[in-house]
């Protein structure tokens, strides 16, 4: 397996895809189901992530010349790995079908307020296509170009948070306990990000601190996640069930000047591309997760197909992220956990008895 | 075309190009389909609603725009401006609007209600302002001349009108929202109105005005604007509750904005009270936020001043507030430090014709007297409130943050959060400084 992924384009491809969808509508649903404590929360969802992640990097490791499909193979055997990579693929569908709906609503939020979807999914879905076409090594050098810029636009809007934030707000602390704990699987939607590291199996050079570099900088992003939830509360507190889209409103408080323009719409166009590049992303594992399953030629045409599939299902429900976070709060969180937190649990349990087997060898010589 | 088609990159530029180009030129104007909404005016009359929305008209190359006002009748506002829309063959944009004006039946009613479709809109509708006022919102919006006019200054916070007094009155939506969906769900809110000069010669107080002669008006200052109106419509806006004033008419221009300092008092979406110029006064010592105060006291004497009336000027404040529970009963602390500047001394005689050097001007007494002063203006502020059982001190969040356990035990033990206010001491500590 050609070795395409460098450390570093590997860790912008994970930040797009941790922190792209965390900023926009969840810090509202969180503030109306959690209010104050949202953030304790989001660490907590964050940080089960993160064992997700943990245990994907053993894997990676451990598998370093096999592409997610072969370690499957060799784990489950042909037939279990295609059972998985099935489940995989109507995963990645999902995630595709959110994002999609999520790109538009943004669009139709902040720039275009009577915005013809069709306008906007038809020339989108041609470049996530031709994405697609390019390649995992395109994508990635494209990540690279762009996710600092990501970066920085986040930034902006955190530091004008923070400076607007009044943090008193976050008392009093954890006032009604720790039940909302319970209620973590409806919002299964946001979270499972991780799992896109199928992709790389096999494909990332590993540099000598490969481990500690992606786990360090997902810790942190992490923290900032979380933070930010904080501050988005703590900056319009009992109303931020009012505000739906973070990002974009906590940016209403830039002091901004007329002759340079206003940079709230530049975030926007930031977290567009970012929204575009998180939807290509997901496509690829689509992609990637079908051809493993039914046929490993014409990428082009599958992208094409699923886009068309995720076209179909937006036609038929009326094109509403709300409604897909209904429907994944109250039906696929089921689906949605067992593919975030079972799958890669199982694999890390095989992997590690196979580990055992291999050490047991010696010692029964 | 070989290379086109061998060119991917490209190739998906072109198909881009060729998909967006022509929708994109194809569009309107937005000011053809948009009106550039700067205010809107609700005046609800029993069961029914008179929006007024006060719009841009820009003119290429000039630089004051004109304003304009119409206004629209209907069960609900959503439906007045829908019905606004249809009329003008326009969609209403609120991406600019200042201002909300409302009038007191409105806010007595469940007010709420009344900015739930402006709220709903996807319009970002936080930094617009609420402001009440006495008779017509109508009459108000169409006073206003331009963008420039004091109406507008009044609502810009840096501008000294925004400071002076008023910061703490100037709510804007998102702040209305936050204390509605709080615990105590109280809001101060700025209150304007129109004061009528009938005749346009005399400067100033025609009418007495001052006495609430203005307040009786609520014919006359609708009469007025709608004699505005027959300038250019030619007949009167009741009628069919469709009616569009140039704010250039003449009985606009002999009404003037009144913004003396009334605050009212918004209790569970409902105005509770109208407080007083000086009650409002009061109120705002405790919100250091407030800028560029006045004080006045009068019939002082010590070692420099003798029966002297002295007006200070407030420059900067500082305050601290320390809640505990002492006893069992809730403290509310409050510590002022305030920046003083003698600006004005009125004597009865003049005995000598003398500046006094800067540094003497601050006796100890007189230290003491301004620091009783303002004690007894926030001891009159704090027996408004806990009369009218309002809290716009943030008196309640203060507790509840600071003293959780303690707070909730002394909220059982009252049964009903509604009497939180009554039992709170509260203490005030004021500290004086000279400034220059």
């Amino acid at each position: 397996m050609q070795k395409t992924v460098t450390t570093r384009q590997l860790i912008f491809i994970l930040v797009i895809s941790v922190l792209t969808l965390k900023v926009l509508f969840l810090p509202n649903v969180l503030a109306t189901n959690i209010g104050r404590d949202g953030y304790i929360f989001l660490f907590f969802m964050l940080f089960m992530d993160f064992l997700v992640l943990l245990m994907l990097l053993y894997l990676m490791n451990k598998y370093k010349d096999k592409t997610f499909y072969e370690m499957l193979e060799s784990m489950v055997g042909k037939i279990g790995a295609k059972i998985i990579m099935f489940l995989l693929f109507l995963y990645f569908l999902t995630r595709c079908w959110t994002r999609f709906q999520t790109s538009f609503i943004y669009l139709n939020e902040n720039l275009y307020t009577s915005f013809d979807w069709y306008i906007f999914a038809f020339p989108i879905l041609i470049v996530v296509v031709f994405c697609v076409m390019q390649g995992i090594k395109a994508f990635a050098r494209l990540s690279e170009f762009f996710v600092p810029v990501i970066i920085f636009g986040f930034l902006v809007a955190f530091i004008v948070g923070v400076v607007r934030a009044d943090f008193t707000n976050a008392l009093p602390f954890l006032e009604n306990g720790l039940n909302f704990m319970l209620s973590s699987h409806k919002y299964s939607l946001w979270f499972g990000d991780y799992l896109i590291l199928i992709l790389f199996f096999g494909r990332v050079k590993m540099d000598k601190k490969f481990n500690l570099k992606v786990i360090l900088s997902m810790l942190s992003l992490i923290l900032i996640i979380a933070t930010f939830y904080a501050v988005f509360y703590f900056t319009y507190n009992y109303n931020t069930v009012c505000h739906i889209n973070a990002i974009s409103d906590i940016m209403q408080f830039l002091p901004s000047v007329s002759d340079i323009g206003s940079f709230d719409w530049i975030l926007i166009l930031i977290w567009d591309i970012a929204l575009f590049l998180d939807l290509t992303l997901n496509t690829f594992a689509a992609v990637f997760a079908f051809s493993q399953v039914f046929t490993k030629k014409g990428s082009a045409i599958v992208a094409t197909i699923i886009l068309l599939v995720i076209l179909l299902i937006n036609y038929l429900l009326n094109f509403n992220v709300f409604m897909s976070m209904l429907i994944f709060r109250d039906y696929l969180w089921y689906y949605n956990v067992l593919v975030q937190g079972g799958i890669p649990l199982l694999l890390f349990i095989i992997g590690l008895c196979k580990r055992r087997k291999k050490d047991e060898v010696p010692v029964a010589q | 075309m070989k290379y086109l088609w061998h060119n991917k990159i490209l190739l998906v530029i072109l198909i881009l190009f060729v998909v967006m180009f022509p929708v994109a030129i194809s569009l309107p104007q937005q000011s053809r389909s948009e009106n550039i909404v700067t205010a809107i005016g609700i005046d609800k009359s029993g069961e029914e609603y008179e929006v007024s929305l006060q719009y841009l008209i820009p003119y290429a190359g000039s630089s004051q725009d004109a304003l304009k006002c119409a206004s629209m009748k209907g069960r609900t506002v959503g439906e007045a401006i829908e019905k606004f829309n249809l009329d003008f063959g326009k969609v209403s944009g609120f991406a600019h609007c200042r201002v909300v004006v409302f009038n007191d039946e409105a806010s007595d009613g469940n007010l709420t209600e009344v900015l739930d479709y402006l709220q709903r809109i996807k319009t970002n509708t936080n930094n617009i302002y609420l402001v009440n006022t006495k008779d017509s919102a109508k009459d108000l919006l169409a006073s206003v001349q331009d963008l420039n006019s004091e109406f507008y200054v009044i609502l810009s916070r840096d501008s000294v009108a925004g400071q002076h007094n008023h910061y703490q009155s100037l709510k804007s939506f998102g702040e209305y929202y936050d204390s509605i969906l709080g615990p105590v769900k109280c809001i101060a809110i700025n209150n304007i109105d129109l004061e009528n000069n009938q005749g346009t010669g005399t400067s100033g107080s025609s009418n007495g005005a001052e006495g609430g002669g203005g307040n009786s008006s609520g014919e006359s200052s609708s009469s007025s604007s709608d004699s505005s109106q027959g300038g250019s419509s030619g007949g009167s806006g009741s009628s069919s509750g469709d009616s569009q004033s140039s704010s250039g008419g003449d009985a606009s221009k002999s009404s003037k904005i009144k913004n003396d300092g009334k605050l009212i008092i918004i209790k569970d979406s409902k105005r509770l009270i109208t407080l007083s110029p000086e009650e409002s006064d009061n109120l705002n010592w405790f919100n250091a936020d407030v800028k560029d105060m006045t004080l006045q006291i009068t019939d002082f004497t010590d070692e420099i001043y003798k029966n002297v009336d002295i007006t200070f000027d407030i420059s900067k404040r500082y305050s601290k507030i320390e809640t505990y529970f002492k006893d069992g009963s809730p403290r509310y602390k409050l510590k002022l430090s305030v920046n003083a500047t003698i600006i004005e001394v009125i004597e009865d005689e003049i005995t000598k014709v003398e500046f006094v050097p800067i540094n003497n001007l601050f006796s100890n007494k007189l230290k003491v007297f301004i620091a009783e002063k303002i004690k007894e203006k926030l001891k009159k502020a704090e027996e408004n409130f806990k009369e009218y059982r309002y809290d716009v001190v943030d008196c309640y969040e203060t507790f509840h943050k600071f003293n959780t356990r303690e707070f909730k035990k002394y909220l059982d033990s009252l049964g009903d959060d509604e009497y939180f206010l009554d039992n709170i001491i509260f203490e005030y500590e004021v500290d004086i400084r000279q400034w220059d």
